[in-house]
């Protein structure tokens, strides 16, 4: 049982120091006694990995700072703090002692007090590393979570994105055409679990295509092709992903529909917002993706004559009009159906 | 188990240091005193072996043991001895002079012992 109490490896073969460093730690820690280099290693690695080892130098066999070194050189063992008690006064003898890793170096003829305090300091530092180890692994899923891994690595790495225009990106995006109605009709928790389960269904047919998500905006859902991530055809993936998502729905049979617009072309990426970081994208894409999105019919993919020409080979597809879009005038728009292949 | 510090001191301890390090429990330190008068008693006949054997780095640790132990208990005198002891070793030179010294504190110190440490 090990009582919360730290455990300590005293390792040293002469018996009057084991005997009195035992005494000393042993109404704090667990202790557990290696008589020689061998014993430690092992005792080291063992599954209850010690919280700190006291390490004498000069022992019969492997001594204490190859002992040191090979602590320190295996992953198991790497992180435990080492604390060199050794009557090697000499001051080459405590340089050697640090170059092999360990925290610190105590003298013989040492006191009780003076182990105390710096095996205290030592674990105080070892559970303070861990804790920031674990903010910071935590603070890095929060920072994955809300941003995609490229972008949060490199926030990560350089404390900052910088912006980038990026030529050949397509933008989908996509809502549920009734959300609205059905929010005035239902229970906040119903609404929201079943958005909830739309979203992540969407999140799986992007990641499926090669898309990447930029972010949900109320009911809608924008995601990205050939931004972050290399895809080899863009237009074609995210047509194929709006596609599936509107056949998808369906399939879910949630009572709603969605339609879906999609553009290709250049856009900036970046990130916005100090307290809560927003990674987005803009420019003239985006928009008229949106505008798409806007006109088609719940269950339709739209896009521009433009789109159209350039995906025509590969999907079906039929003129839904020339229509008034706001900001571009009179557009030629195109709804598309199934793969051809 | 009673212990006469004074006696101690007269061979070269410094017995408060020795008690220090035990938490002042004067029962601890004088077992521990006793172990090690056993135990040590043919240190220096070990000592002198293994440089016969030309195994000098045998003996370069036990000398170097016996200074840790002897300092841990407050045998300074003694302490002093075998780091001389460890350092001629080391160097080569005047080893039989610093041995005998040291055969001489370490059989004061283990009479002191003897003499201090009542049952």
């Amino acid at each position: 049982m090990s009582n919360g109490k730290k455990f300590i490896l005293i390792v040293d073969d002469t018996p009057t120091n084991i005997t009195v460093v035992s005494g000393i730690l042993k109404d704090q820690y667990r202790t557990k006694i290696a008589t020689n280099g061998e014993k430690a290693l092992s005792l080291a690695a063992s599954e209850e990995k010690p919280d700190l080892i006291l390490l004498d130098v000069m022992m019969p066999g492997m001594d204490g700072y190859e002992v040191c070194r090979r602590l320190k050189e295996s992953p198991g063992t790497v992180d435990i703090p080492v604390i060199f008690l050794t009557a090697k006064t000499e001051s080459g003898d405590e340089e050697e002692g640090f170059d092999v890793g360990a925290v610190d170096y105590i003298h013989k003829p040492f006191s009780a007090p003076i182990i105390l305090a710096r095996v205290r300091t030592q674990l105080a530092l070892r559970d303070a590393l861990n804790d920031a180890q674990v903010a910071q692994a935590e603070a890095d899923r929060l920072l994955h979570v809300l941003l995609p891994r490229k972008v949060a690595d490199e926030i990560r790495s350089f404390g900052a994105l910088i912006p980038q225009r990026h030529e050949n990106v397509a933008v989908l995006f996509c809502d549920v055409t009734n959300f609205t109605a059905h929010c005035d009709k239902h229970e906040p928790e119903d609404v929201i679990s079943r958005l909830d389960a739309l979203f992540v269904m969407f999140e799986r047919v992007t990641a499926k295509h090669g898309l990447e998500k930029i972010k949900t905006i109320g009911d809608g859902f924008l995601a990205v092709a050939g931004l972050l991530r290399e895809v080899e055809d863009p237009l074609g993936a995210a047509v194929r992903c709006g596609l599936e998502m509107v056949s998808t729905l369906v399939d879910a049979q949630l009572g709603w529909e969605v339609r879906v617009g999609i553009h290709a072309g250049p856009v900036v990426a970046g990130v916005v917002g100090q307290e809560r970081y927003q990674f987005d994208i803009w420019g003239d894409t985006v928009n008229m993706a949106a505008r798409m999105m806007g006109v088609v019919t719940p269950g339709g993919v739209a896009v521009t004559k433009e789109i159209w020409e350039r995906v025509k080979s590969d999907f079906d597809g039929e003129p839904v009009g020339v229509l008034e879009i706001k900001g571009k005038g009179k557009i030629s728009v195109f709804s598309l159906g199934p793969s051809k292949a | 188990m009673g212990l006469d510090c004074g006696v101690l001191d007269g061979a070269g301890f410094d017995s408060a240091a020795g008690l220090k390090i035990m938490g002042g429990k004067a029962d601890r330190y004088a077992k521990l005193l006793q172990k090690f008068a056993d135990r040590e008693s043919g240190l220096v006949g070990d000592i002198r072996a293994a440089l016969e054997a030309g195994d000098t780095p045998t003996a370069e640790r036990a000398a170097h043991s016996l200074k840790g132990s002897a300092s841990t208990l407050g045998a300074n005198q003694l302490a002093e001895c075998a780091a001389k002891v460890e350092a001629a070793i080391k160097s080569g030179q005047d080893v039989d002079e610093a041995l005998e010294s040291l055969s001489d504190s370490l059989r004061n110190t283990i009479s002191a012992i003897q003499t201090a440490v009542t049952e």
